[in-house]
């Protein structure tokens, strides 16, 4: 029997507000204010951890990236949306993006630890450098850091707060000087219920994979390709193995966006409406983003051009996502695609995305799970709460099912529910194991 | 509008840690029954950095969710804390508590000293009372970017909205817009912690002119209304009412010192420090008996109702450059 068939999946859900859709709140009938109720995030927390799911994520940008009229956009911080989550709930994790680039690592470490003990021990950090254009700016600073200055700098803040995180737990001041920071000393705050936070990494790009292999207990990926996300998936499993951890120690979890149905029929239908409510060059917009290249010249029925899928003559100075770049022209390469196709498959976003019925968004992730392509899923519903509440009601049974997802939550943090040992206790094997 | 004369009262950062879990329902209810205006959060941290300390937005965050009527006063200092994340955090916290919350800077955070010497993350040199007014102007600034009312169902309310740059170029820069909107209360209110020693007395004055209440030390408390007094009639003249709070240790509800205070029009209240007693004895015990005596204060369920501070002119953004113009194509 494989490692894959006598685990569970990791299901969290990526809580884009109101849905990844782009009208996904007209839909829902939720007002736009709504971004700044604590009970709307606390309600959907509520549906996650009724499914059972393993956590609620929330991404993040440290800058107003859209216009809010109409449909609303983040409205509050991620650790104050995730406190008010863990006042809601008793056993369902809190993964909270924050970025390396525009945080301080101590200021950081004591916040998601805070946010850890609030929680009884069900706190994450989604670690991730921000490529947001507009963030730089709101720092002082006239743009982003270029990519490989950010990743050295994440590289040396990941230390840095998992440093402290480990110092609360052995009561040893951690003593670091690096390129970026000099810390000394240990916060105030001892040992959470689970030790300390888990680490989670976003970004598929080759610098984001070796964070993950290094640091991260979950890597959030972007993947369309079956071949291509094991592949990447061996890449990270790989660079943990060097870098002294186990495989089990990281686990691979792909976004996957769902419009579901009981029928096929009602999935397209579900997605019809949703489409026909959002402004038609919305997703135009949003792939000549993704791909650095000016698509509102082409007709829809136009073949892609295939200067719009050659690769990148600098890709450190390019100013989107680099994974998402990869995982999208991967796609478009493997035959000719007009724009109108490549909006359909895609749906404006950047991860797998499956209309259908409860059945085959099951086999999907099981297909995947077996295959070693993942080890979960980061979840992106359509729309809330509709999307979510059908995925528990109806996804979750059939993968319960398969004896593929718990039925009931064994453990209270995060920690013990993904099996993930903390580094003190890992350097404390092994200095046994060499004895 | 004469101010009312309120009593804030601070939490100690080890009690409320030492109260997570089950023991949190009765803490939160001690807080509300004390009759207190406000409470602080995170204010010991400026003077002692090894007491067990939640960060204190997350845990303003936590009350807010636990609580009903009590302002939250949060404390954050721009030394590893860019001013872009604290308006953030804080205008988030008052959103969840409804309007109830209030921003307490600090020079220095020692909680989060651990190696940062004289220096801090953002900027070069260590934060004067120049600097963390600066940072509070910048955080005003960013408060004011994004009105609400570009969130109504209503069209025709929604874009009449405009959304502006910070643009701020100060010791701080921040060019905006912050990514949470006004709050119940318009924005949060700013607290300052008179120091009265490291600046020139003139230039913290200055500096503090930045906030809306100023709390000042029972032992120095005479000796700054012996300077201050006037500057504060002007100010208030010009309709920039500044709020003094004396912040005192009090074992006696019937000290003679709360009465001379309470008489003194400058003062506008006091910020209570829990004695040898703790939290519980002040809070439980001592701040009803002293808040009977008290005239009742204003109506009203946001902080700034309660405290009768009225929204402040300035910064003033309407000449700044807009973003997102109604049906204006973006890019999400």
């Amino acid at each position: 029997m494989s490692v894959a068939q006598s685990r569970q999946i990791i299901l969290n859900v990526n809580v884009l507000d109101f849905g990844i859709a782009r009208a996904a709140g007209q839909f829902s009938g939720l007002p736009a204010s709504l971004v700044t109720s604590a009970d709307y995030y606390a309600g959907i927390g509520r549906i996650a951890e009724r499914g059972k799911l393993d956590a609620v994520f929330l991404a993040d940008n440290p800058s107003l990236a859209r216009n809010p009229r109409g449909r609303g956009s983040r409205a509050l911080e991620p650790s104050i949306i995730l406190t008010a989550v863990a006042e809601a709930t008793s056993h369902i994790g809190l993964i909270g993006t924050l970025s390396t680039t525009y945080n301080d690592p101590v200021e950081l470490a004591e916040r998601i630890l805070s946010l850890d003990f609030v929680s009884g021990g069900r706190a994450a950090w989604n670690a991730v450098t921000t490529y947001s254009p507009a963030a730089g700016p709101n720092f002082g600073l006239t743009s982003n850091p270029d990519r490989a200055t950010r990743y050295r700098r994440a590289n040396e803040f990941v230390d840095v707060v998992v440093g402290l995180w480990e110092s609360a737990v052995t009561g040893a001041n951690l003593h670091h000087r690096g390129e970026f920071f000099h810390v000394e000393g240990r916060l105030s705050l001892g040992e959470s219920p689970q030790g300390h936070p888990l680490v989670v990494q976003a970004g598929g790009s080759p610098q984001g994979r070796k964070l993950a292999g290094r640091t991260a207990n979950g890597v959030f990926t972007a993947e369309f390709v079956l071949k291509t996300a094991i592949e990447h998936y061996e890449l990270v499993k790989t660079e943990a193995i060097a870098h002294g951890r186990g495989r089990e120690d990281v686990a691979i979890l792909p976004g996957l966006v769902t419009t579901l149905g009981s029928t096929q029929a009602e999935a397209k239908a579900r997605d019809a409406r949703l489409r026909e409510l959002a402004p038609s060059d919305s997703a135009l917009e949003m792939l000549s983003k993704r791909l650095d290249f000016d698509f509102s010249q082409l007709d829809l029925d136009d073949r892609i051009p295939p200067e719009a899928l050659a690769d990148l003559r600098d890709p450190q100075a390019f100013k989107d996502s680099l994974g998402f770049r990869e995982a999208v022209v991967e796609v478009l390469r493997e035959r000719p695609y007009t724009v109108r196709e490549a909006i359909a498959k895609f749906g404006g976003g950047g991860h797998n995305r499956i209309v259908g019925t409860p059945e085959e968004v099951a086999d999907f992730i099981e297909t995947w799970f077996r295959a070693g392509a993942a080890d979960g899923f980061n979840l992106m519903p359509d729309a809330f709460p509709s999307g979510l509440d059908d995925f528990v009601d109806q996804v979750v049974p059939i993968l319960r099912a398969r004896g593929l997802f718990r039925h009931e939550y064994a453990e209270t943090t995060l920690r013990q529910r993904w099996g993930v040992g903390l580094t003190a206790e890992r350097n404390a094997r092994s200095l046994a194991a060499n004895a | 509008m004469p101010a009312p004369f309120v009593v804030g009262i601070e939490i100690p950062s080890a009690e409320l840690v030492a109260a997570l879990g089950a023991t949190l329902a009765s803490f939160a209810d001690g807080l509300e029954r004390s009759g207190a205006a406000y409470a602080i959060i995170g204010a010991d941290r400026a003077e002692d950095g090894s007491v067990p300390s939640l960060s204190p937005t997350v845990a303003g965050g936590l009350l807010a969710r636990r609580t009903k009527n009590i302002g939250l006063v949060v404390a954050a200092s721009p030394r590893r804390d860019h001013p872009y994340n604290i308006a953030r955090r804080v205008a988030s916290v008052d959103h969840v508590g409804a309007g109830r919350v209030g921003l307490l800077p600090l020079r220095r955070d020692r909680a989060l000293d651990l190696g940062v010497g004289e220096g801090s993350s953002w900027v070069a040199g260590p934060i004067g009372a120049a600097e963390l007014a600066d940072a509070i102007t910048a955080i005003r600034k960013l408060w004011r970017t994004w009105p609400i009312e570009t969130l109504d169902p209503d069209p025709a309310v929604s874009e009449a909205a405009v959304i502006r740059f910070a643009d701020h170029t100060g010791v701080f820069g921040t060019k905006g817009p912050l990514n949470s909107p006004t709050t119940p209360q318009g924005e949060p209110l700013v607290f300052w912690q008179w120091d009265g020693g490291r600046d020139r007395f003139d230039d913290e004055l200055a500096a503090a002119r930045s906030a809306d209440v100023i709390i000042v030390d029972a032992s120095k408390i005479d000796a700054f209304l012996a300077v201050a007094r006037n500057t504060l009639a002007t100010a208030a003249a010009a309709g920039q009412p500044l709020q003094i709070h004396v912040r005192a240790h009090l074992t006696d509800p019937n000290d003679p010192a709360v009465a001379a205070w309470r008489d003194d029009p400058a003062i506008t209240g006091l910020a209570l420090s829990p004695g040898a007693g703790g939290f519980a004895e002040l809070a439980v015990r001592l701040l009803p008996s002293l808040i009977a005596t008290l005239p009742a204060s204003a109506a009203g369920t946001t902080l700034r109702d309660r405290l009768a501070i009225p929204r402040r002119r300035e910064p003033d953004l309407s000449g700044n450059e807009s973003i997102f113009a109604p049906g204006s194509k973006e890019l999400a």
